[in-house]
C-alpha cells in the first residue's frame, strides 16, 4: 500500500535532528534518511540536540540515541516534554538497549518510538514514515475535529496559533461567521473586490457605522449589491480564508466562547466552507488524534466480548487490534490512543529483548494501559483503566478472559 | 569462542548493505567503525582495570552499540555479558581482555579496508 495516498496524511519533509556521539552510527543514520529525501540537523551529543530542540524553528521528529555525552536521549526528551506549549515532537529513541524495562522507562519519559540495534535501513524509514503520518494526522485531524467541536458550541472563536501566526475562527449559534488569519488580513473592501467600488464599500461602512445598522443591509439598501451576491462573495472569501488556515501546522488551538451579533443571514456552515480535499472532521474525536491504525467493524461476537470487557468496573476502553494488517478490530469505550497500543506492542514483538512478555502495564496520569496478545492468530488486547477504581488482580483476569474468548472467536 | 573470521566477513556484509554498494562509502564506513571500536576499547579497558564499575558498564554499552550496527553480532553480545552483569565481578577484567583482543584483530582488518 502506498502510505503517501493515506486520505488527509500528507506527509512532511521537515528536518529530522539526529542526535547520536558515535561517529559510525550517525553517518549511517544521516545516510539512510538522507537517501530517502530527508532534510537531517545532526548533533554530536545531548547538550547539542537540546540547543537545536529548543530554538525558534525546531524540529518536529528527532531521532535520539540513549546514552550521549552531556544530556543522554532520555533526558532531551524529558526537557521536551516539560513544554507543552511548544509544538510536539515526535522523539525516537535508537539504543542497543532492548530490555523490557529499558523500555518501558523510555515510554515513561515520553519516548514515541523505539528502534533497537542492530536495525534494517527500511525499519528506520518506516519507522520515520509513521512518525511524519501521527505529526499529518496530530495537525489536520487534529483541527478539524476542533472545528467540528466549536461548531457544535453556542458561539465563540477557536484560536489556532502556527509560529508567529494565528488564525481565529468566528462561530455564530453553529455557523461560521467570519475567520481572520494574521498572515494574510483582509478587509471587506478586498472581499468585495472586482464587485463594488472601493469608495463605495468605505461609505457603506461608515454609514453602518454612523447608523448602528449592519453593513449588509446598507449595501442591499443602497443598491449596490444584492443578498444572493454578497453572500456568495462572502462564502468564497471564506472558504480560501478557511482553506489557509487548515494548512497551518498548529502549535495551539484553542476554543474562547464569546457571545456576538452577527447578520444570521451571512454566516456559513462548516461544510459549505470545506475544501472538498482538506481533511474532513472525524466522526469520533480521538483522545489524542495520532491514530495508525484502520477501526473497522467488530463481528457480533468480539462486539459482545469488548462490551462486556468495558462493562467492567474501572474499565474505560476495550480494545482488539491486529497490529500484522494494521487495524483495531473492534473498540468499545472511550477512543483509545492508538499509537501507544502500536508502541506496546513492539515490545512483545522485539525478538532480540531476552525477557519477552506476553501481558503488559503501563501507568501514565490517571489511567492504567494493559496488553495483551492472543496465542494464534496474534491479536492484542488492549484494556485501559481508571486508576482510581480499577482492581489490577481483576484486571489481569480481565484480559486473559476476553484474550481466549477473541481466539475462540477467531479460530 | 568466536571467529574473527565470521565476525569480519559479517561485518563487512553489513558495510557493503549500508553504503549501498558504494566501494568509497564502505571504506569510510570502515574506518569510521574502526575507529568508534578502538576508542570504546580504550576506555573499557580503562576502567576494567581501574575496577570502575560505571565506566565499564558505559564503554561495553558503547562497544554494544557500535558493534551491533556494524553487524559484529558475536562481539556485541560479550559486550553485552559485561555491561549487564552477567559476567561476574571477579571475572570483568578477563572478559573486557578476551574482548579486547578479539577487537583488536577486527579492528587490524578493518583498517586493512579503511586505508588507515
Amino acid at each position: 500500500m502506498d502510505e503517501s495516498n493515506l486520505p488527509g496524511l500528507t506527509p512532511t519533509r521537515a528536518p529530522i535532528l539526529v542526535a547520536e556521539d558515535d561517529p559510525l552510527s550517525r553517518r549511517i543514520l544521516l545516510r539512510i534518511l538522507r537517501e530517502n529525501g530527508h532534510p537531517v540537523i545532526e548533533a554530536a551529543d545531548g547538550n547539542l540536540a537540546w540547543e537545536v530542540c529548543r530554538g525558534d524553528d525546531p524540529p518536529r521528529i528527532v531521532i535520539l540515541d540513549w546514552m550521549m555525552p552531556g544530556l543522554s536521549g532520555i533526558e532531551v526528551c524529558q526537557r521536551l516534554r516539560a513544554q507543552p506549549e511548544r509544538p510536539y515532537t515526535i522523539v525516537i529513541l535508537i539504543t542497543a538497549k532492548n530490555r523490557h524495562q529499558d523500555m518501558l522507562e523510555g515510554f515513561a519519559a515520553g519516548v514515541d518510538d523505539f528502534i533497537t540495534k542492530p536495525y534494517a535501513p527500511d525499519q528506520l524509514v518506516a519507522r520515520v514514515r509513521a512518525a511524519e503520518r501521527m505529526l499529518a494526522v496530530a495537525g489536520g485531524a487534529g483541527l478539524a475535529s476542533a472545528l467540528r467541536e466549536a461548531e457544535a458550541s453556542p458561539g465563540g472563536d477557536l484560536l489556532i496559533r502556527d509560529g508567529a501566526t494565528v488564525g481565529r475562527v468566528l462561530f455564530h449559534e453553529g455557523k461560521v461567521a467570519w475567520i481572520h488569519l494574521s498572515s494574510a488580513p483582509g478587509s471587506l473592501v478586498e472581499v468585495l473586490a472586482g464587485r463594488v467600488p472601493a469608495e463605495d464599500v468605505r461609505a457603506v461602512l461608515a454609514e453602518a457605522a454612523a447608523s448602528g445598522r449592519n453593513f449588509a443591509e446598507v449595501l442591499i439598501d443602497w443598491d449596490l449589491m444584492d443578498e444572493a451576491d454578497l453572500r456568495a462573495q462572502i462564502r468564497d472569501w471564506l472558504r480560501a480564508k478557511l482553506k489557509a488556515v487548515l494548512s497551518l501546522d498548529p502549535w495551539l488551538v484553542m476554543f474562547v466562547p464569546q457571545k456576538r451579533s452577527h447578520n444570521g443571514d451571512l454566516t456559513f456552515s462548516l461544510s459549505e466552507l470545506m475544501p472538498a480535499a482538506a481533511p474532513q472532521p472525524a466522526p469520533i474525536a480521538p483522545v489524542v488524534a495520532t491514530n495508525t491504525l484502520i477501526e473497522v467493524d467488530a463481528s457480533p461476537q468480539v462486539t459482545a466480548v469488548l462490551q462486556d470487557a468495558a462493562a467492567a468496573n474501572g474499565v474505560l476502553a476495550a480494545a482488539v487490534f491486529d497490529v500484522v494488517r494494521g487495524i483495531c478490530v473492534g473498540r468499545r469505550g472511550t477512543p483509545v490512543d492508538a499509537s501507544l497500543v502500536v508502541a506496546l506492542t513492539r515490545l512483545p514483538y522485539n525478538e532480540v529483548a531476552a525477557d519477552r512478555v506476553e501481558e503488559l502495564l503501563v501507568t501514565r496520569g490517571r489511567r492504567y494501559h494493559m496488553l495483551g496478545a492472543t496465542k494464534s492468530p496474534r491479536y492484542f488486547i488492549y484494556l485501559e483503566l481508571d486508576r482510581r477504581n480499577a482492581n489490577l488482580g481483576q484486571a489481569r483476569i480481565l484480559l486473559r478472559s476476553v484474550a481466549e474468548r477473541v481466539a475462540l472467536d477467531a479460530g | 569462542m568466536l571467529s574473527v573470521d565470521a565476525e569480519f566477513e559479517t561485518a563487512q556484509r553489513t558495510l557493503a548493505e549500508l553504503s549501498g554498494g558504494d566501494p568509497d562509502v564502505q571504506q569510510e564506513l570502515a574506518g569510521l567503525l574502526a575507529d568508534s571500536l578502538q576508542r570504546s576499547l580504550g576506555g573499557l579497558v580503562s576502567a576494567a582495570a581501574a575496577g570502575a564499575r560505571r565506566g565499564v558498564v558505559e564503554g561495553a554499552h558503547a562497544v554494544r552499540g557500535t558493534a551491533l550496527t556494524s553487524g559484529l553480532a558475536g562481539i556485541g553480545a560479550l559486550a553485552e555479558r559485561i555491561e549487564t552483569g552477567v559476567v561476574p565481578a571477579g571475572e570483568v577484567a578477563v572478559a573486557v581482555g578476551e574482548l579486547s583482543v578479539l577487537l583488536e584483530q577486527v579492528i587490524a582488518r578493518l583498517r586493512g579496508i579503511g586505508g588507515k
